[in-house]
């Protein structure tokens, strides 16, 4: 398995896949052989301890899954993640919105180098937007754990019901999003981006040729990441479905460039959030261990398999997904809500 | 744009110490994690029994609950130092661990940026690894 790239310039291949990666997968498939084979989990209330592995597997499994649908359709496994668990699942809010910002983070991690190494990331860009959508994501995270504690069960009701209304309205932005840019013209470079020295450029393998850039509207850039941030800590979705379109479409930031800062961005933005939910014991390392890794492994995959995958059938699938968790979780907070029961949801 | 043939972008040290920062301590942190569940299934005492803890969570328990039933209490931040050597503490150090490679990362980016005379960028690395770091030591 050898992926390589050109590095800018075209002069020298950048490996993609490394040993330490392919040790990596190795290490975990062995681990849950070893566990299938030799653990003794005995049985706990109506689950099999059988069951109980099964699970695990599973969820290890349905993460990397979620990872390689995430990077080919350009966003994070937050996304996917929170709104299918809680939608289909009876695991407790604040635990799968933790366990969510999790998800979208290490995706978002083990990604940064590759994507570095390819110049598909502007860091300078990064911290530009790092502070604004890192106190958006802190507002939302102890916004969650605190309505969590004060509201309850109506309180996970009303999350999943607006989560429900989310993700109908990011589902729309992708069905929307044909009026991307990839390369967006703008002569007009704004005052904060030429005080600040933000437009630069990039190589750009498909045109084999470097892509210059210019930035305009950085201030309302920023306000917007506040926005992300809160949405996204408060949801444990990560941002990468919001923070690439305000980069691309409002900011005039090419499409590649966009995908890349948004990964290395929300995980910044996620490492900050994750901590009012730790302080409430919402993050319980043995749940959230296959779903980490299967983003990790995943991601790989993922970044492996991008340019052999047709983006168009996994953009429909992304879509589908969305709209189908998004109703799911609409049906099920207005069940709580408003106390009544929904026939077939 | 640029026309075919013309010198490279060239790389940014910034861009390349972040990444290998974040990029190496993300697989420490997932070897960490695979160990210790490893570990936690084939019998290493940790604070929550695997069994429960998975049927618990699968049928809907509140985070606090199941703590409470397995550990008398809600655990802090960093309960995980208090008990390093038990399944879920490893787990948890791993994940941790990943999590804090993005504070050195930025704290290494901002010093390059200050070394290459970009006081702005280099203040707004000081600050993301700030504002990661005060809520990691239970500050904010």
């Amino acid at each position: 398995m050898n992926t390589s790239l050109q590095e800018a310039g075209g002069k020298k291949p950048v490996q993609l896949w490394a040993p330490e990666l392919t040790l990596l997968v190795l290490l975990t498939l062995l681990s849950y052989l070893v566990i299938a084979v030799f653990s003794n989990i005995p049985d706990s209330g109506e689950f099999h301890g059988g069951l109980i592995i099964l699970g695990m597997f599973g969820s290890f499994v349905f993460s990397v899954l979620i990872a390689i649908v995430a990077v080919l359709g350009g966003v994070g496994g937050g996304v996917i993640f929170t709104p299918i668990i809680l939608g289909f699942t009876s695991v407790d809010t604040l635990i799968v919105r933790a366990t969510g910002l999790v998800v979208a983070m290490f995706s978002g991690l083990i990604s940064a180098r590759p994507l570095l190494r390819r110049g598909l990331v502007d860091i300078k860009l990064v911290f530009f937007g790092a502070v604004p959508i890192i106190l958006g994501s802190l507002s939302g995270a102890y916004s969650a754990v605190h309505l969590s504690h004060q509201f309850g069960e109506t309180g996970d009701a009303f999350v999943r019901l607006s989560l429900g209304l989310l993700i109908l309205g990011i589902a729309g932005l992708f069905i929307l999003s044909g009026k991307r840019s990839e390369y967006p013209v703008n002569e007009n470079e704004g005052p904060l981006a030429k005080g600040l020295g933000l437009s630069g450029s990039y190589w750009d393998d498909s045109l084999n040729r470097t892509v210059d850039y210019k930035i305009r509207r950085g201030r309302y850039g920023l306000l917007l990441l506040v926005l992300v941030g809160f949405v996204g800590g408060f949801f444990g979705l990560g941002g990468g479905w919001s923070v690439v379109p305000i980069f691309n479409l409002l900011m005039y930031v090419p499409l590649k460039l966009s995908a890349g800062c948004s990964g290395v961005l929300l995980a910044l933005g996620n490492a900050a959030a994750i901590w009012p939910y730790i302080a409430a014991g919402a993050l319980i390392p043995l749940f959230v261990a296959p779903w980490m890794l299967g983003q990790v492994i995943g991601g790989i995959i993922g970044a492996h398999i991008l340019s052999i995958v047709r983006a168009g059938f996994v953009r429909i699938l992304l879509i589908g997904l969305l709209l189908l968790t998004g109703l799911k979780l609409i049906g099920r907070g207005m069940e709580g809500v408003f106390m009544f029961q929904i026939p077939f949801i | 744009m640029h026309e075919p043939g013309q010198p490279p972008v060239q790389k940014s040290p910034i861009a390349r110490i972040y990444g290998e920062v974040v990029y190496w301590c993300t697989i420490i942190a997932s070897i960490l994690v695979i160990i210790s569940t490893t570990c936690a299934f084939l019998g290493m005492p940790g604070l929550i029994d695997p069994a429960y803890l998975f049927s618990s969570i699968w049928t809907g328990k509140e985070a606090a609950e199941i703590w409470h039933s397995s550990t008398g209490q809600l655990p802090d931040s960093h309960w995980y130092l208090y008990h390093l050597w038990n399944a879920d503490s490893l787990a948890m150090s791993g994940i941790v661990f990943g999590i804090f490679s993005v504070v050195p990362a930025s704290f290494a980016a901002s010093v390059i940026f200050f070394k290459q005379g970009q006081k702005f960028f280099g203040v707004m690395g000081i600050l993301t690894g700030l504002l990661i770091l005060l809520p990691f030591l239970g500050l904010i």
